[in-house]
This record gives C-alpha cells, sequence and structure tokens, in this order.
C-alpha cells in the first residue's frame, strides 16, 4: 500500500500530463484524484507499521519504505495540502507541464517521508526538489535555480553524511548511530545541512522568499506548508532518533541550536515587515514560523519537541491558508503587491473572512491552530529557565502582529482602488481550500490535545515522556491551557459586547468619503495609507538591516562566477590555443618524468 | 450563579475603569490648573454616547472592531486574578494565555478602523503597532525574571508566593519592576508614549472615524482595559491581598501614569522605540541577570 501511496502521485502525473493536452479540466480533475488516493489510503494506516523492499537493479538500487508515526503525521499534512493546492490549481488553468512537475514534486515529498533507508531518501528528495523547481523555472528561471543551486548544496552534504556512515555501519538502513567516537559531530552536521536549507532555517534562508514569491501562487501553499516540512522530518529524525545519543549528552548543541531558531523567528519577523510583496511578506513569515519549530527542536524537553511539532502542523494549515488567500485574491486583481490592492473587504468577503481566520492563527492568538504550539513552547523554555530565549522569541511573536495587519489592512480595508471597483469574489474552486482550512484552523486550536495524542505516540518511540493532556487542555509542569474553555469564554464574551452593540440604535452605512474630509478628496489622491507601512522601524533598524547574510552568499557567487570568467579564458574556444596548451603540457610531463619515465 | 459573578465583576471592573478615568480627568485638570470635569463625567460620555442615534458606519468590520475589542478585553479580565482570588477562569492566570489574549483587543479595533479609510486611523495603528515591538518585549522580559525565580507561569502562583506588603516583588525585582513601569506607560499610551492616538497630530488616531456608539463601546474596552493593564503590573510586582486592597493599588499605579503623562511632552515614534530598546532593555536585561545571581 505505501507503494502505492507513493506511485499515485507519479502515475497521476504522467496520467494528467497526457490528458491535460487536449482538455485542461479532465487534466486537472485526474490529477486531482491521483492525489486523494493517498490521502485515503493514509488516513486509517495509522497503527500499522509496515516495511517495504523492492529491487529496482539487482545487488546495485534497492528502494525500501516503511511507515513510522512521524512520517504519516507528515505525510498526511503533505498530502492534504497538495490536493487542496490542486483546487487552486484548477481555476488558475494551469497547464499539463505543472501538473506533471508538481505530481512528481508531491511524489517525492511522500518518498522523503516513508523512506526506510538513506538512498531511497536522497532520491526522493532530489526528486522532490528538482520537481519543484520545475514548476517554476519556465517564468522565473533566476529564483528557480537559485533554489535548486541551495538544495543541492544540501544535499551534496547530506550524500557525503551517508557515504561516510555507510562506511562505517555497512548499512543503509535509518537507525539510531552509536559508536562512531569523535566525528559524530562532523556527520551530523552534514547529514542535518540538506534538511537545514529546506526548513530554510537561517542562515540557509535566501532561496526561500524568491522561490516562494516566484512559484505559482496556487503551488506556494504546499511548497511553503509542506515541502518545507521534509526539512522538519530530517531534523526530528536527525536530533531524536539517528543522533539522539549524541543530542542528548550534548546540551550545548542543542542550546545553539535553539538560539539559531529564535533568532530566525526574530530575524525574519523582521524582514517580513518590510515587504510590499504579499508573497515575500508570507515567505519570510513562513521562514519565522519554522525559526519557532527549530527552537523547540534544540531545546529538546518532550514539551518543546510537542511544541514544534504542533506549530510545525500550525504553520501548514494557516500558512498555506494565507498562500492559498493570495492566489485567490491574485486570480481576480493580476498582482501581490500589497500596494497595488485595498479595500477589497467589499468584493471579496469570503477571501478575507478567511484571511482574517489566517492571520489570527499566524499571530498566535488563541482558540486558533497556532496558540498551543506556542504555548508549549513558552513553557518548555520557562521550564528550562532561559528568559533571554524566551525573549527572543516573544519578540519574534510582537512581529507576527505587525506582518499580519499590514497584510490584511494593505489588500483588504483601506480605501478600495479605482481599477478594481468591478472585481468579484474568486471563483469557486479556488475558495474551496480556504474553507476547509478553516477547520482544521479552529478545531486543533479548540482541541489541542487530538494533535498531542499523535504527538505523544511519536516522542514515546524516541524514548520521551508525551504531554500530559486531555482533548481540550493541555497540562506543562507550570500551568495549563484549555483551548475549549478559551473558545467557550471567547463565544460568550463575543455575545455579550455584540449585545451592548446590538441593543443600541441601528447605524447607517455611509460611504467611505464621508469621513473627515467631508467627500472632498481631490480625484486621484490615493489615501492609503500603505507604503512603508513601517518606515519608523527600518529607519531605526537601517544598520541592522545592511548585515544581511545574501550578502556573504552573493559575494561567494560573485566570486565563483570570477572564477569562471577567468576559466573561460582558458578555453576560449580556439583551435592554436589548445595546440599550444598541447605543447606545453607535454612539455610539462616531460620535465615532470625526465628524470623517472626512461625510453 | 457562577455567570452572576461574571457579570458582577464585568460591570464593576468596568465602572471602576470609568472612575478612574474620571478621577485621572480631574487630576489632570488640577495639575494643568483648570476645574476640570465632575468625577462621574466618564460615565454620562459613556451613556451619550452609546444613546446617540446617529451613528454612521463604514462597512461590517468598522461595526464589528469595537465589538471584537470588547470582547478581547472582556476575555483577557476573565483570565486577570483580582487581588488573591484565583481568576474568574482558572487556568490560573497563566501569564502567556494572558499576554496573547490582551492583543485580540488592540487587532479588533485596528481592524475595524483599517476599514474606514482615513490615512490618520491608520498611521496610528501602525505607531501603535510599532510601539508594541518597545513595550510588549521590555514587559514580557521584566515578568519574566520573576516567572523564573519562582519557576511558575501562573500569575494567580506568583500573587501568592509574594504574600502582602513588606515581601512584594517590588522590593527584590526593583529593576524589573522600574522596567515593567516603563513599559506599562508605553501599553496604557499615556505620554510620553501617547503617540497611537496623539490628538494634535493625527487627530485621535484609530479613533477618528468613529463615533455614537461605537466609540461608547470603545470607551467601555478602554475603561476595562485600565484596569486589566495595571492589575497585570499589580499582580507581578505589588504583591497580594482582598480585593479592595487590588483596587487601592490599581488606583495608585494608574494615578501615577496618569500623573507622568501630565508632565511629559511626547515621544516621536522612531525616538519612542529607540527609548525602549535602549534603557528599559537593559534595565529589564539586568533585571534578569540578578535573579541568576541571586539563585
Amino acid at each position: 500500500m505505501t507503494f502505492w501511496v507513493i506511485a499515485s502521485y507519479f502515475l497521476g502525473g504522467i496520467v494528467a500530463y497526457v490528458l491535460a493536452r487536449p482538455s485542461r479540466k479532465i487534466g486537472a480533475f485526474v490529477a486531482l484524484l491521483f492525489s486523494i488516493y493517498p490521502l485515503y489510503a493514509l488516513i486509517p494506516a495509522l497503527d500499522g507499521g509496515f516495511y517495504l523492499r523492492f529491487t529496482v537493479i539487482p545487488y546495485y538500487l534497492h528502494l525500501s519504505f516503511r511507515l513510522t508515526l512521524l512520517g504519516w503525521f507528515f505525510a498526511l499534512i503533505a498530502a492534504t495540502l497538495y490536493s487542496l493546492s490542486l483546487f487552486s490549481a484548477y481555476s488558475e488553468k494551469r497547464d499539463s507541464f505543472f501538473l506533471l512537475s508538481s505530481m512528481f514534486s508531491a511524489g517525492g515529498l511522500m518518498g522523503v517521508f516513508l523512506a526506510a533507508d538513506y538512498l531511497t531518501l536522497f532520491i526522493f528528495f532530489e526528486i522532490m526538489a528538482f520537481f519543484s523547481a520545475f514548476t517554476f523555472i519556465r517564468e522565473h528561471r533566476r529564483s528557480a535555480l537559485k533554489y535548486i543551486i541551495y538544495s543541492l548544496v544540501g544535499s551534496y552534504a547530506f550524500l557525503a553524511a551517508l557515504l561516510v556512515i555507510n562506511r562505517s555501519t555497512g548499512s543503509l538502513e535509518i537507525t539510531p548511530l552509536s559508536g562512531f567516537g569523535g566525528s559524530v559531530p562532523a556527520v551530523m552536521s552534514l547529514f542535518i545541512l540538506a534538511f537545514w536549507v529546506k526548513s530554510a532555517v537561517m542562515p540557509f534562508h535566501p532561496w526561500a522568499p524568491s522561490a516562494y514569491a516566484d512559484s505559482p501562487h496556487s503551488y506556494t501553499p504546499f511548497f511553503s506548508g509542506a515541502l518545507s516540512k521534509s526539512g522538519v522530518y530530517g531534523l526530528v529524525l536527525a536530533f531524536f532518533y539517528i543522533f539522539a545519543g549524541f543530542f542528548k549528552s550534548h546540551h550545548a548543541f542543542g542550546y545553539i541550536f535553539a538560539w539559531i531558531g529564535a533568532l530566525t523567528a526574530l530575524f525574519a519577523g523582521i524582514y517580513a515587515l518590510l515587504q510590499d510583496d504579499a508573497k515575500k511578506l508570507l515567505a519570510y513569515s513562513s521562514i519565522s514560523q519554522l525559526g519557532y519549530v527549530a527552537f523547540g527542536l534544540g531545546l529538546g524537553t518532550s514539551l518543546s519537541i510537542t511544541g514544534s511539532l504542533f506549530v510545525a502542523l500550525g504553520h501548514a494549515v494557516f500558512e498555506s491558508l494565507l498562500f492559498f488567500v493570495i492566489a485567490a485574491v491574485y486570480i481576480r486583481t493580476g498582482t501581490t503587491m500589497l500596494t497595488e490592492m485595498g479595500g477589497l473587504i467589499k468584493k471579496m468577503p469570503i477571501s478575507f473572512i478567511a484571511l482574517l481566520f489566517g492571520i489570527i492563527a499566524a499571530a498566535g492568538i488563541p482558540p486558533t491552530v497556532g496558540f498551543p504550539g506556542k504555548w508549549m513552547l513558552y513553557e518548555a523554555v520557562l521550564e528550562k529557565g532561559y528568559p533571554l530565549l524566551a525573549g527572543a522569541i516573544f519578540a519574534a511573536s510582537i512581529t507576527a502582529f505587525l506582518y499580519c495587519y499590514r497584510l490584511i489592512y494593505s489588500i483588504f480595508l483601506g480605501p478600495l482602488k479605482k481599477e478594481f471597483r468591478d472585481v468579484r469574489e474568486a471563483p469557486f474552486p479556488a475558495l474551496v481550500p480556504l474553507l476547509l482550512l478553516l477547520i482544521p484552523l479552529l478545531f486543533f486550536g479548540l482541541f489541542p490535545g487530538y494533535v498531542v495524542d499523535v504527538t505523544d505516540s511519536i516522542l514515546r518511540e524516541f524514548g520521551y515522556l508525551g504531554v500530559p493532556h486531555t482533548p481540550a487542555k493541555l497540562l506543562s509542569g507550570l500551568g495549563t491551557f484549555n483551548g475549549l474553555a478559551v473558545g467557550i469564554t471567547m463565544g460568550a464574551a463575543f455575545v455579550i459586547a455584540f449585545l451592548v452593540h446590538a441593543v443600541f440604535s441601528r447605524s447607517r452605512k455611509v460611504s467611505e468619503l464621508n469621513n473627515y474630509t467631508a467627500g472632498e478628496v481631490a480625484e486621484g489622491v490615493s489615501m492609503h495609507y500603505v507604503a512603508d507601512f513601517y518606515k519608523f522601524i527600518e529607519r531605526e533598524l537601517h544598520g541592522f538591516l545592511k548585515l544581511r547574510v545574501e550578502a556573504l552568499f552573493n559575494w561567494i557567487a560573485e566570486g565563483i562566477g570570477g572564477l569562471g570568467e577567468v576559466l573561460r579564458r582558458v578555453y576560449a574556444g580556439d583551435i592554436q590555443a589548445y595546440l599550444v596548451y598541447l605543447i606545453l603540457f607535454l612539455g610539462f610531463l616531460f620535465t615532470l618524468y625526465r628524470g623517472v619515465l626512461r625510453w | 450563579m457562577v455567570i452572576l459573578e461574571f457579570f458582577l465583576v464585568l460591570i464593576g471592573i468596568t465602572a471602576l475603569g470609568l472612575l478612574y478615568g474620571g478621577i485621572a480627568r480631574k487630576w489632570s485638570a488640577r495639575i494643568q490648573r483648570r476645574y476640570g470635569p465632575p468625577f462621574y463625567q466618564n460615565f454620562l460620555d459613556v451613556f451619550k454616547l452609546l444613546g446617540k442615534k446617529n451613528t454612521k458606519s463604514h462597512g461590517v468590520m468598522f461595526a464589528l472592531g469595537p465589538v471584537i475589542a470588547f470582547t478581547g478585553i472582556i476575555l483577557s479580565l476573565f483570565f486577570l486574578p483580582l487581588g488573591n482570588s484565583r481568576p474568574l477562569l482558572s487556568f490560573e492566570g497563566d501569564i502567556f494565555v494572558l499576554f496573547y489574549l490582551l492583543v485580540i483587543a488592540p487587532l479588533g479595533m485596528a481592524l475595524g478602523a483599517g476599514e474606514a479609510a482615513n490615512p490618520n486611523a491608520t498611521i496610528g495603528i501602525a505607531r501603535g503597532l510599532t510601539l508594541m515591538l518597545g513595550y510588549e518585549l521590555i514587559f514580557f522580559l521584566s515578568a519574566i525574571a520573576v516567572m523564573v525565580k519562582f519557576n511558575t507561569a501562573s500569575l494567580w502562583k506568583i500573587v501568592e508566593i509574594q504574600g502582602t506588603f513588606p515581601k512584594w516583588n517590588l522590593f527584590p525585582f526593583f529593576l524589573s519592576a522600574f522596567a515593567g513601569l516603563i513599559a506599562l506607560q508605553g501599553m496604557m499610551g499615556e505620554k510620553p508614549f501617547d503617540l497611537i492616538v496623539a490628538p494634535h497630530e493625527i487627530a485621535s488616531g484609530p479613533m477618528v472615524e468613529y463615533n455614537g456608539k461605537y466609540l461608547g463601546l470603545l470607551q467601555l474596552y478602554h475603561a476595562i482595559a485600565i484596569v486589566v493593564e495595571t492589575g497585570l503590573f499589580v499582580n507581578v510586582f505589588l504583591g497580594g491581598g482582598s480585593i479592595l486592597t487590588f483596587i487601592l493599588k490599581t488606583f495608585f499605579v494608574f494615578m501615577l501614569a496618569v500623573t507622568i503623562d501630565n508632565i511629559m511632552p511626547r515621544f516621536r515614534i522612531g525616538q519612542a522605540v529607540k527609548f525602549y530598546w535602549k534603557y528599559p532593555l537593559i534595565i529589564s536585561l539586568l533585571g534578569i541577570l540578578v535573579v541568576f545571581i541571586w539563585r
């Protein structure tokens, strides 16, 4: 069955590619059918751990798969998001090549989550990386190549680690490593680099903003919500399974990683404030959320790991919801620039409501899926007694309020732009993912215990204690959180507030120009305060903002480019030059071997 | 019975907040050598505003904004311990939950004001959110010093552990308390941090388009917010006691803020944020250092 979970995507990709040629509708429909099968197969598969091995080339290449709880958790997230993204892709009228490459990338991702040996993991990791880049390489060559290059750096490091591990253990199966002596830190660093890059934790994040911004709008939710989870999956596997012995005995490593995660969350949050492109803003927001995940993994207590996995789930739900809204808005407005939109609430109310809930969750306000994970992380860091780390992630979560408000205000609030007076609500297929994602967004916020059930089993597999909980209630050593109680009280408080509002005389609806300007706004003057929204922060931080890791990477890239220039002078494509090289080379050999070789 | 208690607290605290506001107006007036309005003026204002027949609305979100703001502050109130009594909805006043619940109200107001399409409102909101990056962090850092020392996230337990007068956290944690006080000034939007409303620059910011019953609702929100915000500080640093002493303490903290408000000019937004990231940040970090040395 695992075989078909993965094969369904590859088979479906090919079938959809062929069928989408004559008719896009049929192609998209077939792709959807093939992508729903893994979902259908995965949901009941929780209790059946199994192992599958088959040979591709005898003696040389075996692929083996197994279903672990951790893999199941992430695979289910990925399968759901992929199916949803096809609805949006249908509205965007994507072509057959998009269906093929996105299906293959989803299949690659499934393979990563279900792989039982390192080689299988590596192969599917590469498939995933390449085909996800193929979805947008035709329109945005530069950012796709950037993404591929960053992925490749990680993959080669992973390949090196794989070879070392194979040499010393003689096996490629994913099992906890013991022994190994002093080279564990080096092997582990090589191993996690690939996943570090893929989860876009700083300093290996620069591919993410451009790749998320340039990938097809319907694909980005899957890209950010699910593909980045392959990085989280690998990190969890490395820290708590493969290198668990090392990780448990070296607290400094975890502490440093926690700081990296916390600073990622904070810095990415600050960068997100200053973006004018909605997708770039969300890309940085996505990096920031994954910083929280890395932070929790670094702390390494049961509570913090549970918190991390919860944030990973929450991120998959709300970040992809937000990206889906941007996709829906793009279909109608043709832009993702915050400065070019405004006032769409009156035209696209359903998208507005979806975005509203999305930002509430992204800001981490209870009772949505964004809060319980963050709460567990705070409690965990307090239990450990690291106040500065707590301060760093709290500062990061304040930046979330700032960029979230900017996002919703710039797109949906403020005055309506003249060119959007006739805009309608997005087409129904593009709204399907928005409405469906609202369900887990609220449900897991009210009943975080159902997620913790799964994460508890995962933790027990790794030899950690679970987090005490009931469906609605989470308990830490320091406190409790009850999602349902917050939800019910919020509902009651809303009713009270609404009654106060409703008992008094009804209001009169007036046009947006009926305000303090008394309608005397000059024609063509935009009253939308949207460009340079947080100029004050930019001004105060400009020294800090100049320090960017991109500058370092660009410097390296320029160096390599310069090297290429030099090499091109040598390989000038001129026969006479080559002849000179040949003679020089022979002369060199002659001087070198004159005393050794005699003939 | 429980529901009755909820309503009693809600109405009581709202009245208390309005009373505080009224007394503060009188106090400010006396500082400025004016006669000032009567202390019950805020009650009259709210009743007048709520009863207005001619209320203008700019859309659904505009109308819902004050409702959400009021919802958020009621919710925070229910999670706040009032003196030694447990919070009505006991997670024992988990500070992290409370911090996040406290954000709902400003966010609701910001969303509502956003739909009014008035740039003054949005400038006020942008300033408010920016300022949040300053004071929220400082307040968090000063509270976490106490939390790390007592190893709890529960406000109620912090109140229980400190006990009454001479054992207030104010004395051992005086650095954190001082930073927290500066943060509180920003949280309540009093001078020198009143740039969100800044009546002379941006015509009272987010409130600029609100009128009639919406403004009334926002005033009710503001009344409760005074008690909740000062109550947060009182619970962390000024010990426990009966509800009466709680009321007295919040009153004094609020009057202190109002007094400072009356003798200070206003920061520019850049200056305010920079200020927060400088001295209060250093003070609160020193406060944390003290906790670590003390352990």
